[in-house]
């Protein structure tokens, strides 16, 4: 068995250092050229953009024929009821306000329907040609706030196929979406960070939450100026549009390539705030009474000495020095196991340890352990 | 062998006794009331929210709803007097032409139209109109307790239906705040609760992480799919419409085209839960992926992963150990670090001379000689080998001792862990 034990670390080792042969080979090409990084996040972006517009295309295609042949069949069914009211009026053999109470509640069910309300809107208000409800713009927001999931409503598909086609958009494309932003916003996160919170991370959280409470006043005021709605109003609009609420009970004509990048930096910046935040303040509720925060801590500063390390030395001293650390880790687990067992001084051992332990902590604070947006080891993306 | 099954029993005979002297009923019930007491409070105190914000909501736009609710009454009446007497009037006036009379007729029905939809534009008019024309002139207000109720929870559960919205300046201001509050608030329960079960989840499948994300992805879909099926035999419309409102809702998106006709309580009761599915099922799976997208070239990911190891280890020892040992595990940790982070100071060359004498002091056990071999090999392949040598430095002191035999196994473990999340990093290199 000890023999066979050999044998199997052996080749483990060795299958080892040949990745790290490996390993090394391309992370010097990824290092001459740094593209590696760069162009996997930029390839993120890209796909989210491609994934939001090849979506208003599709869903353009399906719903706009649909949308067509509801329309005509809204305007046919206008016109006879119509015609049948007058035809009521004029000959007179039932009483005006029995006739009116009828043609107002067959009107009132027809616009019910959010087409056929559209329809009435241009054709007879207006005495235009028919807008339509789902153009490449509308389609464009449309799935923007799908995948960002604000779900305004102004228009929604109506047809069997084009419910099962947005189900399984929204199951692929939220996901997508919420990696991308949160791979994004983890990056603004980091620089804030480094820029202001080398001690603490009350500033940049000062900062973020600022921000947060900022960007809907000032997308009000642009709002606005530009629009057709009130400050007020204006507010209210971006702040439940970044919040990803999303009412819908207010339209403010915008362009629509601002209202995608009004809502995914906002997004992103309520995203940026919960992780930081609530994050935070998750891991301290979750862990509470159990006396595992403090293990979260120091596995986060073992995380920051490790990084440290791997970033001074390199690759293969990093690999090398991580393993170490698991094995210390459990071999350390296993001393405290034995040495409790073998004293069976239970009851005093937390005053002991407790001094010790203090000790320990006023030597790491003593030097530069440097806390990023990185401990926070869960993100939370919901939105 | 025989002494490895001898540690093992030794382990698990040792922990029954620390059970029985440690742990009393009123100590248990004391560490489960400390432990769930702030849990239970968050979830009574996001309920409390909702429900407040709901009466405030309520008493806020009723009035606003009253108000235009009678303004709309009159302008109705108005339009159906002002339509009967035109038509009165041109019948009377043009009876002897009849195409002139059906031209105007045609004109005041337009007319009368026009009005009707502009009329129709406000929620409460829609509402009174509804009322009028399927109740029997019984009136049902917009602001209901349970239309607030609906609306209050889906606005910090950002849903957002739309069913609903406030129309008066102070309501649309203290929903601004109320949403700024109460989101966080409801993010932190649902995530709080969601992480109980991922964390019984994990336990359960023995912490496989891939395991657990498909069973994840699973339980997402299908909930989602039966929501959708009991929704649609609830209601009674087809299946595809419920399916496409349960995942519109449990997303968040909320078009707020369909208006369900369910109880208040059994709408909130599916939002929270499967709210609180989506944000764990994206909290592990997407989390997974962006660590190793956003690490990607930086060799950080595997140190994360390494370290979130090492958090679970200690939480489980805490856990199991209760206080004490858990306070003496986290001063472990403490001194491991500093141990590492001195050793990684000190002078290199010193060093490397000290740990090649002590090679070959080693060099004569048996039990460590094919890996001095090895690791000989390891240094001429490497240029950092002063670096290993600290490792080996401060692996081989403890492993003097005889009590440490035992844990030569679970160091070849550790080292097979290890290579397994390098084939993994590797992968997604």
């Amino acid at each position: 068995m000890t023999v066979s034990m050999e044998e199997n670390s052996k080749i483990q080792m060795l299958s080892a250092t040949s990745k790290d042969k490996k390993v090394a080979t391309d992370r010097s090409l990824l290092n001459k050229y740094h593209l590696g990084p760069l162009a996997l996040h930029t390839g993120l972006v890209l796909s989210c953009v491609t994934y939001a517009l090849g979506g208003a295309y599709l869903f353009l295609s399906i719903e706009h024929p649909e949308e067509l042949k509801r329309r005509e069949k809204a305007i046919r069914e206008f016109q006879d009821l119509k015609q049948q009211f007058m035809g009521n009026i004029t000959s007179g053999i039932e009483n005006s306000e029995q006739s009116i109470e009828i043609y107002t509640k067959k009107l009132i069910l027809m616009l019910e329907d959010a087409h056929n309300a559209h329809a009435f809107e241009y054709f007879f208000l207006n005495h235009e040609i028919p807008k339509d409800m789902w153009t490449f713009s509308s389609a464009l927001v449309f799935t923007t706030t799908t995948v960002i999931p604000v779900g305004y409503g102004y228009i929604f598909p109506v047809s069997a196929y084009g419910r099962m086609c947005l189900i399984a958009y929204a199951l692929l494309g939220i996901p997508l979406t919420l990696v991308t932003m949160a791979d994004t916003g983890k990056f603004a996160a980091q620089l804030v960070t480094r820029w202001f919170g080398d001690n603490n991370m009350a500033i940049p959280a000062a900062i973020f939450v600022c921000l947060l409470f900022a960007y809907p006043l000032v997308v009000g005021f642009i709002l606005c100026s530009t629009s057709n709605i009130t400050y007020l109003d204006s507010v209210y609009f971006s702040l439940t549009s970044i919040f990803t609420i999303g009412f819908g009970d207010l339209t403010p004509d915008m362009n629509v390539i601002h209202m995608v990048l009004f809502l995914a930096v906002g997004v992103i910046l309520v995203t940026i705030t919960l992780d930081i935040v609530a994050a935070e303040m998750i891991d301290r509720v979750h862990y509470m009474g159990r006396h595992v925060g403090k293990a979260k801590e120091l596995a986060g500063k073992m995380f920051q000495l490790a990084q440290s390390l791997n970033m001074k030395q390199g690759l293969v001293s990093g690999v090398g020095q991580l393993h170490a650390l698991a094995r210390f880790g459990m071999l350390v687990g296993r001393e405290e196991v034995d040495k409790t067992q073998e004293d069976g001084i239970i009851a005093f051992s937390p005053d002991v340890m407790d001094g010790l332990e203090f000790m320990d902590t006023l030597s790491i604070y003593s030097r530069r352990s440097r806390r990023s947006a990185e401990n926070s080891a869960r993100n939370l993306f919901l939105s | 062998m025989a002494r490895k099954a001898g540690g093992l029993a030794a382990i698990m005979s040792g922990q029954p006794v620390v059970v029985v002297k440690k742990r009393s009923v009123f100590w248990r019930l004391r560490h489960l009331t400390r432990q769930g007491g702030l849990h239970v409070g968050l979830i009574l105190l996001c309920i409390l929210y909702v429900h407040f914000g709901a009466l405030f909501f309520m008493y806020s736009e009723s009035p606003e709803e009253q108000r235009i609710l009678r303004r709309v009454e009159k302008r109705y009446d108005i339009l159906r007097e002002t339509f009967l007497e035109n038509v009165n009037r041109v019948k009377l006036e043009d009876f002897s032409d009849e195409r002139r009379v059906n031209e105007s007729i045609s004109r005041l029905i337009d007319d009368y139209s026009k009005h009707m939809f502009k009329l129709f534009t406000n929620p409460v008019a829609a509402n009174m109109f509804d009322c009028l024309f399927y109740s029997q002139s019984n009136y049902t207000p917009l602001w209901t307790t349970d239309s607030s109720l609906l609306f209050t929870a889906t606005t910090i559960i950002p849903v957002g239906y739309g069913y609903i919205a406030p129309l008066t300046s102070t309501g649309r201001i203290v929903l601004c705040i109320y949403a700024a509050f109460g989101i966080p608030l409801a993010l932190v329960m649902m995530s709080d609760v969601g992480k109980f079960f991922a964390d019984a989840f994990v336990k359960f499948f023995h912490e496989n992480i891939t395991a657990f994300m498909v069973v994840l992805l699973i339980l997402l879909v299908a909930y989602s799919v039966i929501g959708g099926i009991a929704y649609s035999k609830i209601v009674g419309v087809p299946m595809i419409e419920g399916v496409y409102f349960s995942t519109i809702t449990i997303f968040t998106i909320g078009f707020g085209d369909i208006t369900p006709g369910i109880p208040v309580y059994v709408i909130i009761i599916f939002i929270v839960f499967g709210v609180a599915i989506v944000t764990i099922a994206i909290d592990v799976v997407a989390a997974n992926i962006i660590h190793h997208i956003h690490y990607m070239g930086r060799q950080v990911g595997r140190a994360k992963i390494i370290a979130d190891k090492m958090l679970s280890m200690a939480q489980k020892i805490s856990i199991n150990r209760g206080l004490g040992l858990g306070m003496a595990q986290l001063g472990a940790f403490a001194r491991m670090g500093m141990m590492i982070n001195v050793s990684a100071m000190g002078p290199q060359d010193g060093h490397a001379n000290g740990g090649v004498g002590e090679g070959g002091i080693e060099m004569s056990r048996k039990s460590t000689w094919r890996s001095e071999n090895d690791e000989i090999k390891t240094r001429k392949s490497t240029a950092f080998e002063p670096d290993l040598d600290f490792d080996m430095i401060d692996f081989r002191q403890p492993s003097g001792s005889s009590q440490y035999l035992y844990g030569f196994g679970f160091d070849n473990n550790a080292f097979g862990l290890a290579d397994g999340q390098s084939d993994e990093d590797s992968v997604f290199m």
